[in-house]
Order: C-alpha cells, then structure tokens, then sequence
C-alpha cells in the first residue's frame, strides 16, 4: 500500500486540474480568416478530425498526468509490502524494559521473550539505510547493526536494574535527533 | 532580351501595375508573339483544309512556297481552325475569386481578367470570332462572338466591367454557351473551380461532347495551396459563409495533399473527357500560360 510522507504536499494535486482549466478559459473564438478555399480545409478537417480529437485528448492527460506525478513526487510516497516493504530512512530506537518484572511468565512465556520477540518484528523492517540503536533497562543506548542486535535479543535476560521509562524516552529523543 | 520590356513574362503583379486590363493583355501578347520565331497562332488553327487563291491582304506566313515553286501560283493555306472557329472565353467573376492571399499579387479575379482579355486577344489577332460570358451563380455578362476589329474593344471593356458576385454555378454559363457557339469552337474556361465539380464536369463534357474543344485554366493563389496564419482561427467561406476551426500547424501537410489530390482529381477528370486542364496560380506571369496553352493545343491537333 502507498503513503505519504508529506501529506499536505497532496493539496498541491488542484494544480493537475491545471492543463483542463487553462483550456476551458482560453476558450476564446478564434478570428475569423476569409479563405475561399474552405472546401478543401472542411474535407481534410473530416478526415482528420478523429485523429486530431484523439491526439488533443492524449495531449491533456498527458499534461495533467505530468503535474500530478510532479505533486505526487513532493508528497514523498512510500510503498509498504507487507513487512520486508520500503520505507524512507528512519531513525529507531528501541527500548526494551527487560527489568526485574519482565521475567514474570504470562501464560507459559517470560515478558522477555515476548518483548524479544517483538523487538525481531520489528528490526525485520529494519534495512540498510536505517540507524538503530537498542536501550535496554539500564538507559544507554547503543548504536547497532540489525545483527547485532538480533544476536543480542537471543541472549536476552531480565536484568536486575529499573528502567526509568522517561528518562530513557528522553535520551532517545536526544540520540535520534 | 531585355526582359523588362516583355510583360509576358514579368511578375503578374507588375504588369498589371502598367494599365487596364486590355493594355495589359495587349502588352502581353505582343510579348508573347516577339518572343517566338513562328506564329503561336499556328498552334490555335487546328487542321490543314484546303487551299484558297491569295489575295491581297491575306498574310504572308500562310503562302504555301512550295505550291509557288511547282506551279508559279499564289495559293495560301487555310485551317479549319482558321475557316469557322469560334471561341468563347468564359470567365468565373464569383465573390471567391475575388481574394489574394499576399502582399504584391493580384486577386484570382483580377489575374484571370487579364488573361482572358490576353488569350481573347490571341484569338482575335487570328480573326477567330471570340465572346465572352461571366458568370457567378448566373450568367452576368455576354459578349456574342465576333471576329470584327471593334470586338476587342467591346470585349476588352466587358472583360473590365466585370466585378465580383455572390456565389458559383457554371452549369448555367457553360449551357448558355452551347447556345452562343452552334458550330464547332473553342471553349475556354477560367475558375477558380470552387464550385459543384459534377455538375461542372457534366456542362464542361457536353460542351465536349457538342464538339467544342474545351480548355479549363483553374485559377489558385499561392495561398490556397498551403494552411498558413494565426496558429487558431476560423475560415470563413466567402460565398456560402460556413466556416471551419482549425490549427493550420496541425492540418497543415493533410491540407496540401487534400489540395493537391483535388487538383489530381480535375486533371484527371478533364484528360478523360477529352477536355485540356491547366493548374494556374496567380503568381506565374501571363505568358507562360499562354504559350502552354497553345503547345497544348497544337500536340492535341
């Protein structure tokens, strides 16, 4: 499915309506040319008319298609397939709170694994362009491959420290920004 | 040669900036006339007849010398052209010849004015009783066919007071001559040919078919050959008033072809009734015309 990163930029798309209303107002009458040979001009205006309709037609969907890929463009789309889809280049910070109360076992798993599990959810998205860092409860975070940070959540234990759940939001604001 | 003293071969425009329409038509054929060693004449009389005894008077040209050697006698050649040839000039004065598409041209009715009044004079330099009809979408003006010295003067002044009308019918000019020639003569056809082509071809090919010889002169302007001007407008037809919306940049190259096919289409059409068709734009000078047409008419003897 397609979005947009610059949203508002789509307001911009009145300006494919462009091409169709320059014509509608520059529908003035034509001046008149006194031409005796109207007969000739009327013959091959009836062979040609289909032809020249067609092209017109073309011409203004082409005009209007090509403002509105324009406006499109600066609205920055993304396409996202399923999970491994693309996405503009992000900066993530995870933040996993494998405190003491994440080894509490809720319906036969540890909140660890789970919180694990969903943290490789989530670096499956992650790609190349991307920037990762992985806080965990002691609030430092750490700059890491996606790797890296799949083998880390393998290895990952309840940790006797209390995250502080603001502080550790704050200090990734502050390495994201 | 000097070529400013030939009007027969100068720019139509010039010529006509010289007189009227009979001192240009005169200066053109003298012109014409200076500027071949025989007679173009020769071309507009059709078949040998018979010998006649000279008399005083009769020209020279026509002395059969080789009858003078053998027989120490003084007999000159007639045509038939030259016995009973009786031309009509029939001259289209409808409002759509009444147009020029430049600067420095004379209009389609102007251009043909003189011609007629040149090929009229042609014609009557060889005493061929010559008359002139003109019509728009009726006959507007008759002159019967007469070979008498003050014809040209009458013809001349007719040609002249002919101005434009409204629309184009040439069936009635065309029967309207079938009454004034009742022998065999020669009929001579100057329109712009925008008008009904069946019924046109119909009269042309009964004048054909009556025996007349037939030569049509279609008369275009330069302008009429290609779509130029504003890059939008409507062309507005003289004469019915209907007009037509176009781009001339995008109809332009269909638009020559259609004219050229229709030019085609009337060549054709003329070959195959035995009638002699010459494309004329307003631009060539006077004499070529003329001379063409008479080479024509001596090929097709």
């Amino acid at each position: 499915m397609i979005a947009f990163l610059q949203p508002l930029a789509l307001l911009g798309l009145a300006v494919a309506a462009l091409p169709t209303v320059l014509h509608l107002l520059t529908r003035r009458v034509p001046p008149t040319v006194t031409f005796p040979a109207v007969r000739y001009l009327a013959e091959t205006e009836r062979q040609q008319s289909r032809r020249l309709k067609l092209r017109h037609l073309l011409l203004l969907l082409l005009r209007t298609a090509l403002l509105a890929s324009v406006v499109l463009a600066a609205a920055r789309p993304v396409v996202r397939v399923g999970l491994g889809g693309a996405h503009a280049p992000t900066a993530l910070v995870l933040v996993l709170d494998n405190s003491v109360s994440s080894g509490a076992v809720v319906e036969g798993r540890r909140v660890v694994d789970l919180l694990a599990a969903r943290a490789r959810a989530i670096l499956q998205r992650v790609d190349e362009g991307d920037r990762l860092w992985l806080m965990q409860a002691d609030g430092l975070p750490r700059a890491l491959t996606p790797a890296e940070a799949i083998a880390l959540l393998d290895g990952l234990e309840p940790s006797p420290r209390r995250l502080d759940l603001g502080r550790a939001v704050r200090a990734a604001a502050g390495v994201v920004a | 040669m000097n070529t400013a003293r030939r009007p027969d071969l100068l720019d139509p425009y010039e010529v006509a900036q010289l007189g009227g329409v009979e001192l240009v038509a005169e200066g053109v054929v003298e012109g014409v006339l200076a500027g071949l060693h025989r007679s173009p004449f020769r071309g507009f009389s059709v078949e040998f007849a018979e010998h006649r005894p000279y008399q005083p008077g009769d020209e020279l040209r026509y002395l059969d010398w080789k009858m003078l050697a053998r027989s120490d006698r003084l007999v000159v050649k007639q045509y038939e052209g030259e016995t009973n040839l009786r031309a009509m000039i029939v001259l289209d004065a409808s409002r759509s010849m009444d147009w020029v598409g430049g600067e420095r041209r004379l209009t389609k009715l102007e251009y043909a004015k003189r011609l007629g009044a040149a090929l009229a004079l042609v014609l009557l330099r060889q005493r061929d009783a010559t008359g002139f009809v003109g019509f728009d979408e009726r006959v507007r003006s008759v002159v019967p066919a007469r070979s008498r010295r003050r014809q040209w003067w009458t013809l001349a002044a007719a040609v002249a007071a002919l101005a434009p009308g409204g629309g184009t019918a040439a069936e009635p000019a065309l029967y309207r001559v079938t009454d004034l020639l009742r022998r065999r003569g020669l009929v001579l056809f100057i329109s712009d040919l925008l008008l009904d082509p069946k019924l046109a071809l119909l009269a042309l090919r009964y004048l054909r078919h009556r025996g007349h010889q037939v030569i049509v002169f279609h008369i275009m302007d330069p302008a009429e050959l290609t779509l130029e001007g504003q890059p939008e407008a409507r062309f507005e037809d003289p004469e019915s008033g209907a007009g037509v919306v176009a781009r001339p940049r995008e109809l332009r190259a269909a638009y020559t072809e259609t004219v050229r096919r229709s030019i085609r289409e009337w060549r054709a059409a003329c070959r195959s009734g035995g009638i002699a068709y010459h494309h004329v734009l307003t631009d060539t000078p006077f004499g070529f015309v003329l001379r063409q047409a008479a080479t024509r008419r001596t090929r097709r003897g």
